[in-house]
């Protein structure tokens, strides 16, 4: 059974670190010169200030997936609710069967609880999610190049 | 969040989890809710400390008989009440907590891994009469109480009010039995 759920960053924080190293390994860039070594303290602080959503994928009681976005009203834009994706994940073994889906609508329906109207979320061109973006009706906007620039 | 109110936390219920665990046939001493004809119980397993009295009618006609000649808010203590000393405590410090005037069904509710109480809604003359509160007994992550378009996870110890007039159901995506004492207080 699957089930989506929005939980607390800060209180769940020792389920997620099991993911987090496979998660690293499939979609992280630079491997070799930028070790996994998240800021969890600032997470937890925006988490306080009501600024984060962890929303989580379960199975038996098992965490096999999570979506971690900010929402604030937009930089450059303060009239507008904004809720941008930092990260996803679905464990391998859980995919290809709506999970992922799943998650992003119940994302959807806590950020319309929150006021959010718009939503940033995004895809790693070397395992490529557009597929599931595109189902669930959102539009293709930005393109983002990164460029190793030395030790 | 409008449908849950989170009323109180740290409430040891070790006590009565672990009367419980002694007395495991309590489980299966009273089925009436489980066995109920089309009910959302059938995959629960229940405690049943105080009820009102029971009947199954087949026609509405019945039913309305039956009400006429009982309050049917009246609920008196289960055998399992006596059985349990364990939970008066809990239930009467509710009582106080919350300004009770009269005290309702009281229920302990057991979800195996897997289970589901199915989506209902409290029939409006009940849950218009009492207040519906859950004393979380035992929960693991993974438990889900949605009300209407709002979910939490009730940690062991907590107590929450929700509006069971609503449509409402619980799904155990966890690995534990799931276990809640619910309390029905008629309130000033």
């Amino acid at each position: 059974m699957i089930t989506v759920m929005l939980e607390s960053f800060e209180e769940r924080l020792p389920e997620l670190l099991p993911l987090l190293p496979l998660h690293y390994e499939e979609l992280a860039l630079n491997k070799d010169k930028v070790p996994l070594a998240p800021q969890y303290e600032i997470y937890i602080e925006r988490e306080r200030r009501g600024e984060l959503m962890f929303m989580v994928v379960r199975d038996a009681g098992e965490l096999i997936g999570y979506f971690i976005g900010f929402v604030a009203p937009g930089l450059h834009y303060k009239t507008c609710m904004t809720l941008i994706m930092d990260i996803f994940y679905v464990h391998p073994d859980h995919r290809g069967n709506s999970t992922g889906g799943k998650l992003f609508k119940a994302v959807e329906v806590e950020a319309k609880k929150r006021g959010v109207q718009r939503m940033f979320v995004g895809s790693k061109c070397h395992l490529d999610a557009s597929f599931l973006f595109e189902k669930l009706g959102y539009e293709r906007c930005e393109v983002t190049y990164t460029h190793w620039l030395g030790d | 969040m409008r449908n849950f109110l989170r009323i109180g936390q740290g409430t040891d219920v070790i006590p009565l989890l672990a009367a419980i665990s002694r007395k495991p046939e309590l489980w299966t001493a009273d089925t009436y809710l489980r066995d109920y004809p089309q009910g959302p119980f059938g995959e629960v397993d229940s405690i049943i400390l105080r009820f009102p009295v029971k009947s199954v009618k087949e026609s509405e006609e019945e039913g309305a008989k039956h009400f006429s000649e009982y309050d049917q808010h009246e609920c008196i203590d289960q055998p399992a009440y006596a059985l349990l000393p364990e939970a008066r405590p809990l239930i009467m410090g509710l009582m106080s907590y919350v300004g009770g005037t009269r005290l309702g069904r009281v229920m302990i509710n057991r979800i195996k891994p897997g289970g589901v109480i199915f989506p209902h809604k409290d029939t409006p003359v009940h849950a218009e009469y009492w207040s519906r509160h859950h004393l979380c007994l035992q929960a693991e992550p993974g438990v889900v109480f949605r009300c209407e378009d709002e979910s939490v996870f009730m940690r062991p110890g907590e107590t929450w009010y929700f509006d069971n007039a609503l449509e409402h159901e619980v799904i155990n995506n966890s690995g534990t039995d799931r276990i809640s004492m619910v309390i029905d207080v008629r309130c000033a």
